[in-house]
């Protein structure tokens, strides 16, 4: 076996940064835009690049 | 072997711990963690994560993304564990980034639809509805049964030699230790 990688661990605002930088970089929106959009139907939670951002950032407040 | 997690922190190293051990059969990427609210969650390193198919075979991308919540674990005294939430694993092409399949499981974010489900991006012209946005019916998908559909069915190049004795481990410990579905 190789040599083990271990996973990464992130406090709390990384972990949210990482996340928001990831959302505008597949969806070019910001968290609030995407929540928004989300809220208003404009995006379809299961849509391809838009299922993994709502399952981790739809109950954000 | 059982390895008590008497924190949620240390519940939740175990659980990513475990999850990476599958991830390493397919890739040199990790699994990323922390907490987002009162939930955990992890993300492939990558969203693109490179899998390299044998011959000259399309290579494929896998991202994955769980949410998760760390509570006592009812069977250990003073003891926590994971209860998944949520989770989505997509493959896509890597030349041109669309999506293949993408397995499903969101009951917080669509409560009319609450169980787990696939998606299949194949053309079937006389169905009379898209495939892509069927919700094909799954048990539970474990995320070691994702790496070894790759490995087996898609002809993925494993990085690890012994990678069925550690997907049947890794996976051995979920169907265990999991509350529903553990025999997906």
């Amino acid at each position: 076996m190789s040599a083990l990688a271990e996973p990464e661990e992130l406090d709390r605002d990384d972990f949210r940064a990482l996340l928001e930088k990831r959302l505008q970089a597949a969806l070019g929106m910001s968290v609030p835009e995407f929540l928004e959009a989300l809220s208003e139907g404009q995006l379809d939670p299961e849509s391809p690049r838009v299922a993994q951002f709502a399952i981790l950032l739809a109950r954000t407040s | 072997m059982r390895e008590p997690a008497k924190t949620p922190s240390a519940a939740r190293k175990r659980y990513a711990h475990f999850l990476q051990l599958a991830l390493s059969c397919l890739t040199t990427a990790i699994w990323t963690f922390g907490e987002i609210d009162e939930y955990s969650a992890l993300v492939t390193s990558d969203d693109r994560i490179r899998l390299k198919r044998e011959g000259d075979l399309p290579n494929l991308t896998l991202e994955g993304t769980q949410l998760f919540e760390i509570v006592p674990d009812d069977r250990f005294d003073g003891e926590y564990r994971t209860h998944t939430l949520a989770y989505v694993y997509t493959l896509r092409y890597e030349a041109d980034d669309d999506e293949l399949i993408s397995w499903h499981w969101h009951p917080l974010t669509t409560p009319d639809r609450p169980y787990p489900h696939l998606h299949v991006a194949i053309d079937a012209p006389d169905l009379g509805t898209a495939l892509s946005k069927a919700h094909i019916p799954t048990g539970r998908v474990s995320f070691e049964s994702v790496v070894r559909f790759c490995l087996s069915d898609l002809a993925v190049e494993a990085r690890e030699n012994d990678w069925i004795d550690i997907i049947g481990d890794t996976e051995a410990r979920f169907r265990k230790f999991s509350s529903w579905g553990g025999n997906a």
